[in-house]
């Protein structure tokens, strides 16, 4: 046996990510556990009504997404359109949720886009009316938002997770069964993809309760979730409430815990559920009438995604915009002379942290895949360990990667910072590498290898090229990952560090929408370039290849 | 500050010799905590002090370090002991302070000092405490006292170089300074520099710093713009030198009687050490074709609320200007004006009765049936903007004359102040102790007073800052600078009656009891 060229790779991987989160849940325990304050917290006014809003806009967006991320998988691959619909949902995936949550409220609102396409020759409104289409007290908003970025992000993940599921096979199987495409797909394909995603799909459920991104613009006002309550905590100079903002933590970690074990219970009931309705012997041929309506509801809703992009473009140019003019007055270029410099001086910046996190995360992933590919169980649990960072509230772990870069003394250098961008970017390069490694038929290096090529040789002459695709992938979405990160770099960057994210968000904190949505474009482009490079490099590079996995 | 104590003394493994690594975390802990929370008062101010840390929001350039580093914490906790160790003093924050940084003391150690939890808030106020001692123990030097002689001062001003240490982030303030800069330079031969910085508590921070590092005279400082927290922060380090404001000659024409907020700056007396530069008062804009007769008080605009239903609001408090509004309104509301300028006590209820009868009316017909509310003033523009809303709120009056030159806001807005007065504040000039070049500050400072430079600040196509001159005591020639300087369409003038903003215990009880009240 000679010597593996990975040694540590694991070690030093789970290092990387779980010191940073030991230490962030350890700080959390220990300055949360505060029964005074937990006393307060629970005596704000409103308070259940926030951990309510909370759990059920997080709960029914990521059940939302979900089914139709798989819906639109299925009608995509049964209907040979699989990949026109990743091309349909780049510009949503590539947009922060930041972006999302702006640009949704310039669209719903009453004096919203939507609004004044239709006003006042249809409507009769010259005023916006006074309706809470937005920050409605059901959090009805807040859903929307968060099913158009999470559908986008699932679909991202089902079709990395489609690279080791047969799929052609199985669906051909069910086809040759008579079952309709539709049926098929979701009777043969779907559970199989459905097993793969599930720590994303709870990293997802975690985002949704605890992000304040987008419920702060669309969330309910009065009060706010309680992802969002604590944050004006956090932002409050008074200590005591402050102290309620780390106990409040506790309980939202507490209160994702219990979501997921119910998540969990929800998961087991609906497969017992399904397995009737998958073994009860219909063949759903007929699907035309589905595949239609099914279609309708996911272009509806990109639909409702797009024009939050074309609002957020509109309003980064637009002068005064009074209701119900449908496009903004005064002059587009001269806005955009003004405010395009310093967001593009930030940009060299952004680009920079983003490509040193993609790659330092693949230098990571890739041995540690490479040491784990054979064992399954090794390979789950270190995702999950990856992804447990993802499963805290991200206020209360990023307190504790503050104290521990303070303590190296390297708050606020390039290292600090990439760092804190790895530890949000390797569970999802892991979650897309370690499979599509471990997916690789074990045969080829096996023949490889008696043809006397060595471990190395082997590498980057077989594995390399069939990861190739999942790489490219992985480092876009890296990519975007670390573009899109705010707290981290405000918190590891010691707020001395600048990137297109933390521009964005003083900017809309400010109240300047025109500045925050120049950034916001930025921010959108930025891993919309990526995503763009990563699908049509890797379709360049394998073009005469049937099967390198994409 | 919970974190850092329970932190602070954290068993620092293999580190066998007493060293200050301990008090490094303490002091890093507490300023990430701080930091997080904007806090900017005197605690912060003091720990970046002694760690010597660049602030958050600074781009100071550090010379040499490149990575922010705690050596300077090291540095100051060994002044802060040897100094307390100078006078002698045998109390609770010295044993705080030898007990946090872990080193051997000097006095017999006693065995009920303070125990580990309290220490970081002991660590603070010790440190605190042994600043004031030095300033305190410092003897009268004669360049503290304030020299009588105009033309002294006048002659000793020409040649120096003022570093006026001034908030950088409008580009029309900075092209205001540069052409004040060029006034001085030209009439009494003396170097403006205008140090931008990001936020005036960075300022202060290093005077505190330069204090703690022994250097009385020669600071880098000479001169601040500053106002509230900040000014208590270094009045009560007593590291603001004077009193000298009402002696430079143009203080003869401030409006010091009928805008008390010039004497008193947040309910602390200025007792002479800041020179009114600025004011702000409280200010409606609304779209005038939807408010043919503006209301100006709060009777008429709650009549004009109920018949327009769902077009005002007012950010959401505890947002920096929905807790101005209440105050405003609470101001004009209620029958004991002066009651508000003491801390609130067991009559808050009764005080603030008249405010919710007024809100409960009011929301019922607002924006959203009031149940939502804009986040944020700037939010409240947008929706002003966009048109769902006819009022937005400022403390800038010449905010909506501003937003309309930018195309943020389009042309018919109106504005107004409640005839019984705006809620007002005003932002200052001040000398540090230690500033190199006193002569020219103040009579920098006597130039940015004087009628002249006043009327070109007021002009908003300079600036658009209200002045703090009483127009009564000035010439009919200066008096003509102000009547051109150009003022927008919307911008109101001034206010008949300045109202000085309540003690800061009414907006905490209030912003605290408005949230028990409408968060349903």
């Amino acid at each position: 046996m000679t010597r593996r060229w990975y040694p540590g790779s694991r070690g030093l991987l789970l290092a990387v990510s779980g010191l940073p989160a030991l230490a962030g849940l350890a700080a959390a325990l220990w300055v949360g556990a505060d029964i005074d304050a937990l006393r307060r917290v629970l005596a704000t006014p409103g308070i259940e009504l926030s951990m309510a809003s909370a759990l059920w806009s997080g709960a029914i967006a990521t059940a939302i997404a979900l089914f139709l991320a798989h819906i639109a998988m299925a009608l995509a691959a049964t209907g040979g359109w699989r990949r026109s619909l990743n091309n349909l949902a780049l510009p949503l995936l590539a947009m922060p949720h930041l972006a999302v949550g702006i640009g949704l409220v310039l669209v719903l609102a009453p004096s919203g886009l939507l609004l004044r396409l239709v006003s006042p020759w249809a409507s009769g409104l010259t005023l916006p009316p006074d309706w809470q289409t937005v920050q409605d007290p059901f959090g009805l908003s807040l859903i929307a938002g968060l099913v158009i970025k999470e559908t986008c992000f699932l679909l991202l993940v089902l079709h990395a997770a489609l690279s080791q599921v047969p799929a052609e096979r199985l669906l051909q199987q069910a086809r040759s069964l008579g079952y309709g495409r539709i049926k098929g797909w979701f009777v043969a394909v779907a559970p199989l993809l459905q097993r793969q995603i599930r720590l994303p799909l709870a990293a997802v459920l975690v985002f949704g309760m605890t992000n304040v991104e987008l419920a702060i613009p669309l969330g309910p006002g009065l009060p706010p979730t309680f992802a969002v309550l604590l944050w004006q905590w956090f932002t409050d100079p008074d200590p005591q409430i402050h102290a309620q903002a780390y106990t409040g933590t506790l309980l939202l970690f507490a209160m994702t815990l219990l979501v997921l074990g119910g998540a969990a219970a929800c998961g087991a009931a609906v497969r017992r559920v399904s397995q009737h309705w998958a073994t009860g012997g219909a063949r759903g041929v007929r699907e035309r009438g589905l595949r239609y309506g099914l279609s309708g509801l996911l272009a509806a809703l990109w639909a409702l995604g797009m024009l939050a992009v074309v609002a957020i473009i509109l309003r980064s140019a637009s002068g005064t915009w009074r209701f119900p003019a449908v496009l903004p007055s005064g002059d587009v270029l001269s806005a955009w002379r003004v405010l395009a410099p310093p967001a593009l001086d930030i940009a060299p910046q952004t680009v920079m942290f983003a490509i040193a996190t993609a790659v330092a995360g693949l230098l990571l992933v890739l041995p540690a895949a490479e040491s784990v590919h054979r064992n399954t169980d090794a390979r789950r649990l270190i995702g999950a360990l990856l992804f447990l960072p993802l499963l805290l509230p991200q206020m209360t772990f990023l307190f504790g990667v503050q104290v521990l870069l303070t303590r190296l003394r390297i708050d606020g250098t390039f290292v600090a910072v990439l760092w804190s961008h790895l530890i949000f970017a390797l569970p999802y390069l892991w979650s897309l590498v370690a499979p599509a490694r471990a997916a690789i038929d074990l045969r080829f290096a096996d023949v490889a290898r008696t043809l006397g090529a060595s471990r190395q040789r082997t590498w980057w002459r077989i594995t390399a090229p069939l990861l190739a695709r999942t790489g490219l992938v992985a480092f876009a979405l890296a990519f975007s990952v670390s573009v899109a990160l705010y707290l981290p770099t405000l918190f590891a960057g010691a707020g001395r560090v600048a990137t297109a994210a933390t521009e964005a968000a003083a900017a809309a904190a400010s109240g300047s929408l025109r500045l925050a949505s120049m950034h916001a474009i930025l921010l959108s482009v930025l891993p919309f370039f990526a995503f763009a490079i990563a699908y049509t490099g890797g379709a360049l590079l394998f073009r005469q290849r049937r099967g390198v996995p994409r | 500050m919970r974190s850092p104590r329970r932190c602070a003394p954290r068993d620092d493994g293999g580190t066998a010799s007493p060293s200050l690594r301990g008090c490094e975390a303490a002091v890093a802990i507490s300023i990430r905590l701080a930091e997080s929370v904007y806090l900017r008062d005197r605690h912060v101010a003091a720990l970046l002090t002694i760690t010597g840390r660049p602030r958050r929001c600074a781009p100071r350039d550090d010379g040499g370090t490149a990575s922010p580093s705690l050596r300077g914490c090291e540095a100051a906790v060994a002044i802060s002991i040897r100094l307390a160790e100078s006078v002698y003093l045998r109390d609770r924050h010295v044993a705080a302070l030898l007990t946090i940084t872990g080193r051997p003391r000097r006095f017999a150690p006693r065995d009920d000092g303070p125990q580990l939890p309290a220490l970081a808030r002991h660590f603070i106020v010790g440190l605190i405490l042994c600043a004031g001692l030095a300033a305190a123990a410092e003897p009268d030097t004669g360049s503290n006292t304030v020299p009588a002689d105009w033309a002294q001062i006048q002659s000793d001003a020409s040649g120096q170089t003022v570093y006026f240490n001034a908030w950088g982030g409008d580009p029309s303030i900075n092209r205001y300074l540069a052409w004040a800069a060029e006034e001085l330079r030209a009439q009494h031969d003396l170097r403006l520099v205008h140090v931008k910085v990001t936020d005036v508590a960075e300022a202060v921070s290093r005077i505190m710093a330069e204090k703690a590092a022994g250097r009385d005279e020669g600071g880098s400082v000479d001169l601040l713009w500053i106002n509230g927290e900040n000014f208590a922060a270094l009045k009560r380090a007593n590291l603001l030198w004077g009193p000298w404001a009402e002696r430079v000659p143009h203080a003869a024409l401030i409006d010091w009687q009928d805008n008390p907020t010039t004497r008193i700056d947040m309910t602390l007396p200025t007792e002479g050490f800041e020179l009114p530069w600025g004011t702000a008062a409280f200010t409606l804009f609304y779209h005038e074709p939807h408010v043919p007769v503006p209301p100006h008080d709060p009777a008429a605009l709650l009549a004009w609320i109920e018949q327009h239903p769902g077009r005002f609001s007012y950010p959401q408090p505890p947002a920096f200007l929905g807790s101005a509004f209440l105050k405003q309104l609470l101001l004009l509301l209620t029958d004991e004006r002066e009651r508000l300028l003491k801390p609130a006590g067991d009559d808050f209820a009764d005080v603030a009765e008249p405010l919710w009868q007024w809100l409960d009316r009011a929301h019922a017909a607002m924006w959203r049936g009031g149940r939502l509310f804009p986040p944020s003033g700037p939010a409240q523009r947008e929706l002003l903007a966009v048109g769902e809303l006819d009022w937005m709120m400022s403390y800038n009056p010449s905010e909506a004359s501003r937003a309309i030159r930018q195309q943020e806001l389009h042309e018919t807005i109106g504005a107004l102040h409640f005839s019984g007065g705006a809620l007002a504040n005003t932002h200052f000039l001040a000398i540090p102790a230690n500033a190199s070049a006193k002569a020219g500050a103040m009579v920098t400072a006597n130039f940015l007073v004087s009628p002249r430079a006043q009327a070109q600040k007021a002009d908003e196509r300079h600036w658009g800052d209200p002045t703090v001159l009483d127009m009564s005591r000035l010439a009919t020639t200066e008096r003509a600078l102000f009547d051109s300087a150009s003022t927008g369409a919307a911008t109101p003038p001034a206010p008949d009656q300045f109202l000085p903003e309540p003690h800061p215990s009414w907006t905490t009880r209030l912003e605290a009891a408005w949230l028990r009240r409408y968060v349903r």
